[in-house]
């Protein structure tokens, strides 16, 4: 990935580079000008063809320079900064250079071995001197041949000379210039003429075989030149016959008239060999300026196959980087989706580029993602329904836990390994036991021998019923002195395949409506018999009192066994009264009544008169002062408070101590009464609050059992504990019940 | 960026070579004309110009090898106004070219002022005169000319081969075996 600063970089390497090219284009227009000027006579067409393609040659090969480097420097940057893909890229430009570089500089040096040696082949020095010996001959013909004509003239003009002929005798020169002809056929002239100087022609004689031939004129211009130099002169005619060589020799002729003549000697040399001659000529004036040209053909040569080779190598170069960066495009491509895939994006897709195979690998990368991420959602589907279902199956489970904790009855179970399952809150509070010490347990293991004995019978019996489930009553000692009464239901478990998976014992706790029904009939029978002996106690009463004060003074004897009996009577039928009167008070037990109080000021209320009463006995209390005023019965509760002062004081001495506390835990109140009495024994715990069970001889045995009573009423506790180090602890366990505290506006 | 100032400075040493190896060609003998004389005839003004330096020995060498050679004189004629532009007379190119036969071992010339007469030699001296000389050329006729007018007369000679044989500028586009000019002469006279 490039930086905002090497972008910035970049365009301005680009920009730099423009600006380069652009001060080269013109600057090789003018160095191109100025070197074309030599060849302004080339066809316009040409020299523009020329320099267009020079141009555009020169163009491209800066365009792929600038590619070409353009390209190296971001590749030696991206591998600089470790960017994805530059070493791969890297190794495919230096093979790409390196296969092309190989066999390119291996023809180029065989090209340029080639060009030089072809072309020294071409100039070779014997072709050269072949060439110029045929042109020697070629050259040397024709001069021959001039000169032949020019010796023939000569050597006539001396014979014409001697002859002295006259210039009316006409017949008798074409006679000479015959004999001189047919003289000696082979190396004779082919014509001879006589003219004069105004290029009149005297007389002619020609070779029969030139006949046919049509001899041009001799120019004037020669024969003016002749005459003025009196000297031979060499002219030639090229006609389509031949060369026509003629030797213009003047004759000094002893003439009478002022006319000068002059001797034309011809020779022909044949159209054949004239066009072999000439062939030979202009094949070595061409091969010579082939020569001329030999040094900057092979430069061009060389220049060309430079600029190729370099068009070649640049080339390669530039499509190495092209298809390495196809290559590794993709391939950062995928790098940087799968570095997105894993981060999580799933929904990423990479853009198909080619049909070719990496257009296949981003095919199958997008559908792999395609697939993932529809995976994910049916995961993610299946995930939450399953969320959803272990959160119902949570909330059955809180629920039915909620239902165990909160049913009034114990639940335990067992699986088929004998293993405890399950405690719910009853039955740990019922048997207070720690969960911990037997849940994935064998119950046969953690429990008492008897217990286990107990359970094991219930088990054969559930068995051998053939039931699903079998209920039994149950009086369990848990601990020494509490006993509970309990209905146990034993269910034997199975899943939906019928499969047995266990136990499950529940039981309902008897004890208190044992209890209940216990001080139910209790009270029954207290109505009853307050019912019963209230009524007759009056008219015992006042039979006893009236016998008393009618007979007592008129009894002498046995006045005292009179007294002491009626006395008896009275006294007696007043202890009865009494009693009737509480057990008709704990019959018609009065319902409670909550209004809001201060549970602290009812206790310092009630002490007051205890203090007074009760001067030997010590009084303290300890009362939380955090208590907020909450709802209870204070006159019930007062009654309780009393009752258990009561049973406390009357087993106390001089120097007992009686300490009431106050306090709150768990939202409950605590109020205790503690005294250093003689304690209270474990055996007669589990029936003091019963009605008619008292240790006292003057105890009608009602008062916990009222205490107790009210205490239910409030749905609260009472329960007796050792006192340390000596004596008993009542202890009064109330609900903090503030609900309907809130004090009424004013 | 570093990477471009290698290439911008073999760049600026190539055109620095180039133009050194013009300025040596330069020191050589440069062709120049001389001998510039304007004159009259009964009809025509005649110029009169001898191109000195006109020939070397590669140029001889090449019309040997059958390389026909081209002077061409640039000739113009213009009256000389005081308040406005001078009056362009005459433009004339005259081109006289120079071959070689092999066979026959002589030189041709032809002159364009005679009607392209093609003049012959054997001589490599006769042949240059005959080239490098202008002998009274008829500039204008001077029914043209106004008396006691001043004009200037421009003369130029350019150099050139006429193009290289076999098609090879083609393959060798910027090959000139000799390519050069004189000065432009100017010659100034009341007529």
């Amino acid at each position: 990935m490039i930086s905002p600063e090497q972008k910035k970089k970049k365009k301005r390497l680009t920009r730099v580079v423009i600006i380069l090219c652009a001060l080269l284009i013109p600057l090789s227009a003018y160095l191109q000008s100025s070197l074309l000027k030599g060849v302004v006579a080339l066809p316009l067409s040409s020299t523009i063809l020329v320099f267009f393609l020079i141009n555009i040659n020169g163009l491209l090969l800066l365009l792929m320079i600038y590619l070409v480097l353009r390209n190296i420097v971001e590749l030696i940057f991206e591998r600089k900064q470790n960017i994805l893909g530059s070493r791969l890229c890297t190794r495919l430009v230096i093979s790409f250079i390196a296969l092309s570089l190989v066999p390119t500089a291996l023809l180029f040096i065989i090209s340029l071995r080639f060009v030089t040696a072809s072309m020294d082949y071409w100039f070779d020095a014997n072709v050269e001197n072949s060439l110029h010996s045929a042109l020697k001959l070629a050259q040397s013909f024709y001069l021959d041949t001039e000169k032949r004509a020019e010796n023939m003239g000569a050597r006539i003009a001396i014979s014409f000379k001697d002859s002295e002929f006259r210039v009316e005798n006409i017949e008798e020169m074409r006679r000479f210039f015959t004999r001189e002809l047919t003289g000696s056929p082979l190396v004779g002239p082919d014509e001879l003429s006589l003219i004069d100087s105004d290029t009149n022609n005297l007389i002619t004689v020609t070779e029969p075989r030139l006949f046919a031939y049509a001899i041009p004129p001799v120019p004037a211009e020669i024969v003016q030149q002749v005459q003025e130099t009196s000297v031979a002169k060499i002219t030639s005619v090229n006609t389509s016959d031949g060369e026509f060589v003629r030797a213009v020799t003047p004759l000094h002729w002893p003439s009478e008239t002022d006319k000068q003549f002059f001797l034309v000697t011809t020779l022909l040399i044949p159209a054949d060999k004239m066009t072999m001659m000439k062939t030979v000529s202009e094949g070595v004036t061409d091969y010579r300026q082939l020569v001329m040209f030999k040094a900057p053909i092979k430069f061009n040569l060389v220049i060309m196959l430079l600029i190729i080779t370099l068009l070649i190598i640049f080339g390669a170069i530039w499509f190495g980087v092209y298809i390495a960066r196809s290559l590794t495009g993709p391939i950062n491509k995928l790098a940087l989706a799968t570095h997105r895939v894993s981060e999580g994006d799933l929904e990423f897709t990479i853009e198909k580029e080619s049909d070719d195979e990496m257009g296949l690998l981003v095919d199958s990368f997008n559908s792999m993602t395609a697939r993932l991420l529809a995976g994910n959602r049916k995961l993610a589907l299946a995930n939450q329904e399953i969320l959803e279902a272990n959160t119902t199956s949570e909330q059955r489970r809180q629920y039915l836990e909620t239902i165990l904790k909160n049913v009034a009855a114990g639940v335990i179970a067992i699986d088929e390994d004998n293993t405890i399952t399950t405690i719910n809150r009853f039955a740990r509070e019922l048997l207070q036991i720690d969960s911990y010490y037997f849940l994935k347990h064998d119950f046969k293991e953690v429990l008492a021998r008897s217990h286990v004995m107990i359970l094991n019978n219930f088990l054969e019996e559930l068995q051998g019923s053939g039931k699903d489930s079998i209920e039994r009553h149950l009086r369990l000692t848990i601990r020494p002195g509490e006993q509970l009464s309990l209905l146990i239901n034993i269910t034997r478990m199975v899943d939906d395949e019928q499969q047995p998976i266990g136990h499950v014992i529940v039981f309902d706790n008897l004890t208190n409506l044992e209890k209940a029904q216990r001080i139910a009939a209790w009270q029954e029978v207290a109505r009853r018999i307050a019912h019963e002996i209230k009524n007759p106690l009056t008219p015992i009463q006042l039979s006893a009192q009236r016998l008393r004060k009618r007979y007592l003074n008129t009894i002498e004897d046995d006045k005292n066994i009179f007294d002491q009996c009626t006395a008896t009577i009275i006294t007696q039928v007043d202890e009865i009264k009494k009693l009737v009167s509480e057990f008709s008070d704990f019959a018609r037990m009065p319902r409670v009544i909550k209004k809001t109080g201060n549970m602290a000021f009812l206790i310092m209320d009630t002490l007051v008169l205890y203090r007074e009463a009760h001067k030997h006995i010590s009084f303290s209390t300890e009362l939380a002062e955090d208590i907020d005023e909450f709802k209870f019965d204070p006159v019930q509760i007062k009654r309780v408070l009393v009752n258990l002062l009561d049973n406390g004081v009357s087993v106390l001495h001089e120097g007992g101590k009686i300490k009431i506390s106050l306090y709150k835990k768990d939202n409950h109140i605590f109020m205790t009464v503690a005294d250093n009495g003689p304690g209270i024994s474990e055996n007669i715990r589990p029936r003091l609050f019963e009605p008619y069970f008292s240790t006292r001889k003057s105890g009608t045995g009602l008062g916990l059992a009222i205490a107790h009573t009210i205490v239910s009423e409030h749905n609260g506790r009472i329960t007796v504990e050792d006192n340390i180090p000596v004596g008993s602890i009542f202890i009064v366990e109330l609900p903090f019940d503030r609900l309907e505290c809130q004090k009424p506006e004013a | 960026m570093k990477i471009f100032f290698p290439i911008i400075r073999i760049f600026f040493i190539f055109v620095l070579i180039f133009y050194s190896s013009q300025l040596f060609a330069a020191e050589k003998k440069t062709p120049e004309l001389i001998d510039i004389v304007v004159t009259t005839s009964i009809e025509d003004l005649l110029l009169f110009a001898t191109v000195k330096d006109g020939f070397n020995q590669k140029m001889i060498e090449g019309v040997r090898n059958g390389l026909p050679v081209l002077f061409t004189f640039h000739i113009e004629l213009e009256r000389i106004r005081t308040w406005w532009f001078n009056d362009d007379l005459i433009s004339y190119e005259v081109t006289r070219t120079l071959t070689y036969d092999a066979l026959r071992k002589e030189y041709r010339i032809s002159l364009p002022e005679r009607e392209n007469k093609v003049i012959t030699t054997r001589s490599v001296t006769e042949a240059k005169q005959l080239m490098s000389r202008l002998s009274g050329y008829p500039i204008v006729e001077r029914d043209m000319l106004i008396p006691d007018a001043p004009y200037i007369l421009r003369v130029k000679a350019i150099l050139e081969e006429n193009r290289l044989p076999l098609g090879m500028h083609y393959i060798i586009p910027f090959t000139s075996l000799w390519n050069f000019e004189t000065d432009w002469r100017i010659v100034e006279f009341n007529y």
